[in-house]
């Protein structure tokens, strides 16, 4: 009894909470209000600046927070926003924005300056930065988490550029702009290494022991400079665009990488059936892959466009392009190796001093005739030709190594090899567009294209002898088609109600026919997705729209290998429902609610469930090979619902809340897989209240709580915790 | 291990009081209006012609974009005119332009989301792209004043995957061993406007190579995995599968295209 009235008591009392907020936004849901008065509202300030903080106070994994809220952990101050704008004398304008926070390194630096009929110049320097945590995987059987440490990266984007262009009157428009961007700094890869940390035996063969979760990272030094010349100018009916670009790539990353850190193995080996710690399974290898790339390109472009008549306008345009990849790496490993005298660290190389050149000569055409047959309709065809040749080379050093177990003395071998490869490929896309509106409020319009490319390819793998072995050897005829149609529509039946659909079909086909030595070798793939995009616009009343939006699609693909035996198989089945919805709702003009769903169901399915089972050998176990992979799930929902109302004649409230949760793992799949599904929730909600000291200064604060739990690490990478944002912007 | 969140009957009790008393003081004091963004308050619709005044470099060949597709014969500001997305623009129009009095969907996604409310969800998710942080805005990718939004499609001169290179330009190449999907397109793998796998990956496991890959039974391996389609190399990769994906360490670590390996294993 006494629980039955602790229900009823708990029952009625959050009946009276909910009641208390809907009342709270019934008594203002009066659609017809009284006019609004705008003298009182937020100034918009033309020259400003505004001064900003924020921090947190965070329990858990700060390294995750940084990666899912893109914040530094330690907050961030300075300068978010600044503008000064003047108009001067005799048509001139002048500019200048900038941001200066520091914490997120994100900075910004810009000024602009126009004269009316002459033209305008801009420069300017931006950086920010993105955070990743480089956590690897978690291993639930073992319940095994080995994250980077320290397991915050981040990495540093900024760009310079400065552009002018002169705008003439009756003279071609010339535009000239620069542009050097760079990235620096860490971010994780999911090139994941091994380990066998699992708490899986040694001698189950052929179920593995090895599961690949160690984290590894990447270490960018990239540089992409831009220079760019663009001329537009029309000539009686006719007008041009010429662009010109010169484009410097250089880069040089770094892969990191350590398998099975820890181990080695136990000298001398034991036999294959005895169960040994995980620490002597297999030994710790220590990769660092460098890749040098230093790409130029030249490209030149014109496009030209010519009114024949009122109804016929005729397109062309083509381009030159000229890339060429000077490419460098090396990846030498390092692998603890157990000998008589102890574990020596044995150097070889899997590429040494790789040098090379990848080069590519691409010539581009278009033609469209674009035209109007009726005031209600429109027509255009066009065709699209590219023809593009690559050839490349490259020489390397292939080290091995060699161990006498005895004396612990390693002898180096280095093979010199060589490569090539040559690619010729002629692609032909004709593309048909049509557009109706001469229904009331509808508008219809459909499109189809298919791009047919053919080709020869030959290429030799890596090869040390004076002429590459047959099986280094590889020629064939690749060809590829991609066809693309869809119809939509978009009916506007009244200001009530807006129906759009859009429905889409693909259909592609890749096919490398082996020749000469390879004949017989050969690959197909055809795959083909349908799907809809449906959205619908109701607004039942004047305060109150509903978005609706379903997005589906659904794809499969055929494959067929080398074999000639073999037929074609079924190799995917996917999946997609995107189910969106977006409610704004403005009870008075002094209180406006936004609610917004994405419920998402996506699934991949290859080789699960039909994959059966592996029968038992004379020397390894039978077992169920769905297990070693299932479908991938990517299901997910977030939503969000933000509300902002005028408090008092200086004060603005916002509410916000967001939410996510994905819940798609299965741990049970660890036994005989890594086991990768996404199982995380998160949440935020953020109260805001936005006042007006004066008509040139403007405040803003936030209070906020942030929780975010993730089972995909085990829990390793949850965090919790207050957030406070704070804002002044003056205006002068 | 994890934390509950609760959402007891005081949260709600003393949540309502507070919303209900505070509304209830703006009620008798103030007469002003707030709008949910993307919006201009006091501004109303004036139509494109008033646009094209100042900025016919946009407008000009806004015919051709693919949001032009949804105009009406008679479009009053509602589906595909500039208004549709910067917002009304009396007050822009009437203060001779500036900054904070239109609409810029460069500063905030939310005027692309009113209709692409799907991609609103997906820049939420853990791995996106900046967009809801501001670092990036859509049209860094699209383009929404003339041609194909989504570049390089249909019979553009440029190619689709230039989008990307430009920022990732390490994967550009060329290569001297080519990974065909590219010409698939770098979409084939990654769903750039969010997904919940890291580097943004339609899938996180091995499916996502199998797709293209997934050989078919042959005798002696009846029934099992065995990914090896591209060339005859018979090795069973049972194994391999159990140890992580196919770009894992010490496999095919190089899928946008390697020049060293033609099977892309470094």
């Amino acid at each position: 009894m006494q629980a039955i009235y602790l229900n009823f008591r708990r029952s009625a009392s959050v009946l009276a909470g909910l009641a208390l907020v809907l009342g709270a936004v019934g008594v203002k849901a009066d659609p017809t209000a009284t006019p609004t008065n705008q003298s009182d509202a937020f100034p918009i300030f033309e020259n400003y600046l505004t001064l900003a903080g924020q921090a947190s106070s965070l329990s858990g994994d700060k390294a995750a927070f940084q990666s899912v809220t893109q914040q530094p952990k330690s907050g961030s101050l300075g300068i978010e926003d600044f503008h000064y704008g003047k108009d001067l004398a005799n048509n001139k304008s002048l500019s200048f924005d900038g941001r200066a926070m520091s914490g997120t390194d994100d900075y910004l630096g810009k000024l602009s300056f126009a004269k009316t009929d002459v033209g305008s110049f801009e420069m300017g320097y931006k950086t920010f930065r993105t955070y990743y945590d480089g956590v690897g995987g978690f291993f639930p059987l073992s319940n095994t988490w080995l994250p980077m440490s320290p397991e915050g990266l981040h990495v540093d984007r900024g760009s310079f550029w400065v552009e002018g262009k002169l705008t003439l009157p009756n003279a071609p428009a010339i535009t000239l702009k620069y542009t050097n961007d760079t990235r620096r700094g860490k971010k994780d890869s999911t090139i994941w290494g091994d380990s066998d940390f699992t708490g899986l035996p040694n001698n189950n063969s052929p179920i593995s022991q090895v599961r690949k979760f160690i984290p590894s990272y990447l270490k960018l030094d990239e540089r992409h400079q831009a220079l760019e010349a663009s001329m537009h100018h029309t000539v009686g009916k006719t007008s041009v665009q010429v662009t010109l670009l010169e484009d410097k790539v250089d880069n040089l990353d770094t892969r990191y990488v350590t398998r099975f850190p820890g181990e080695v193995k136990l000298f001398p080996t034991p036999a294959a059936t005895v169960r040994v710690p995980s620490a002597n399974m297999n030994n710790q290898i220590v990769q660092d892959q460098v890749d040098g790339t230093k790409a130029k390109t030249f490209m030149g472009r014109i496009n030209t466009e010519t009114v024949l008549t009122d109804k016929v306008k005729l397109l062309a345009g083509f381009s030159f392009q000229d890339i060429s990849n000077d490419f460098s790496g090396d990846r030498p490993l390092f692998t603890s190796t157990p000998t008589k005298v102890g574990v020596i660290v044995v150097p070889t190389n899997n590429n040494l001093n790789l040098l090379g050149n990848a080069k590519s000569t691409i010539y581009t055409g278009n033609i469209a005739l674009d035209t109007k047959p009726t005031p209600n309709s429109s027509l255009k065809v066009s065709l699209r030709g590219e023809d593009n040749y690559t050839k490349a080379h490259g020489s390397l050093t292939s080290v091995t190594a060699a161990v006498n177990t005895t004396t612990g003395v390693v002898t180096v071998t280095q093979t010199p090899q060589v490569e090539y490869s040559r690619v010729k490929e002629t692609s032909w896309t004709p593309v048909l567009d049509l557009g109706y509106t001469g229904f009331s409020n509808v508008s219809l319009y459909a499109s189809g294209s298919k791009s047919m490319a053919t080709g020869d390819e030959y290429y030799a793998t890596p090869y040390g002898t004076p002429s590459p072995a047959a099986s280094a050897l590889a020629y064939n005829n690749p060809s590829q088609d991609h066809a693309y149609y869809n119809v939509g529509a978009n009916w506007r039946q009244s200001s009530y109600l807006t129906v759009r659909a859009d429905l889409f079909y693909k259909d592609n086909s890749t096919r490398s026919t082996g020749y000469s030595i390879d004949v017989g070798n050969n690959y197909q793939l055809d795959t083909q997705f349908t799907g809809v995009k449906f959205s619908v616009i109701v607004k039942p009343l004047a305060t109150v729209t509903s978005t609706s939006r379903l997005v589906y699609q659904k794809g499969k693909a055929q494959v067929t290998g080398y074999l000639a035996t073999t037929p074609e198989y079924d190799s995917m089945d996917a999946k997609n429902y995107t189910f969106s919805e977006t409610v704004d709702w403005t009870p008075t003009a002094q209180l406006y609610v936004q609610a917004n769903a994405n419920l998402v169901f996506n699934v991949i399915s290859t080789i699960y469930p039909r994959a059966g089972t592996t029968p038992a050998t004379a020397t390894a176990v039978a077992f169920s090979t769905n297990g070693v992979l299932q479908n991938s799930n990517n299901n997910n929902f977030t939503g969000s619902l933000l509300t902002g109302a005028v408090l008092t004649k200086l004060d603005d409230l916002q509410l916000q809340l967001t939410y996510y949760r994905a819940d798609n793992g299965n741990s049970q799949l660890a036994v005989l897989t890594m086991p990768y599904g996404v199982v995380a929730k998160e949440f935020s909600v953020t109260a805001g209240l936005k006042h007006k000291f004066s008509n040139r200064l403007i405040g803003n604060l936030k209070v906020g709580y942030y929780d975010s739990q993730n089972d995909t690490t085990g829990g390793r990478t949850n965090f919790h915790g207050p957030q406070a944002y704070m804002s002044l912007a003056y205006a002068f | 291990m994890t934390t509950k969140t609760r959402w007891t009957k005081n949260t709600l009790i003393f949540g309502g009081v507070a919303i209900w008393g505070l509304l209830l003081i703006s009620c008798v004091t103030v007469n002003r209006a707030v709008l949910a963004p993307p919006s201009v308050p006091g501004a109303k619709f004036v139509g494109s012609k008033e646009c094209a005044q100042c900025h016919d470099d946009q407008t000009s060949h806004f015919g051709s974009a693919s949001h032009a597709k949804l105009g009406l014969k008679d479009d009053k500001g509602n589906d595909s005119s500039c208004e549709a997305c910067h917002g009304p623009g009396s007050i822009h129009v009437k203060a001779g332009g500036g900054k904070g009095n239109i609409v810029n969907p460069r500063k905030s996604p939310e005027t692309c989301f009113q209709c692409h409310l799907d991609k609103r969800g997906q820049f939420s998710l853990p791995h996106s792209h900046p967009v809801l942080e501001g670092r990036i805005s859509c049209v860094d990718c699209h383009e929404v004043h003339s041609g194909n939004a989504i570049r390089g499609t249909g019979a553009d001169l440029e190619a689709q995957n230039e989008t990307c290179t430009k920022c990732h330009t390490q994967q550009k190449g060329p290569f001297v061993f080519e990974h065909a999907a590219l010409k698939e397109g770098c979409i084939s793998c990654h769903s750039p406007h969010g997904s919940v796998n890291q580097k943004m990956l339609v899938a996180r496991d091995a499916n996502l190579c199998l797709r293209c890959h997934l050989e078919s039974p042959s005798i002696p391996n009846a029934g099992q995995i065995n990914a090896n389609a591209i060339l005859s190399t018979p090795e069973n990769h049972n194994t391999r599968l159990m140890q992580g994906t196919c770009w894992s360490a010490g496999c095919h670590e190089a899928p946008h295209g390697s020049n060293v390996n033609n099977h892309f294993r470094r």
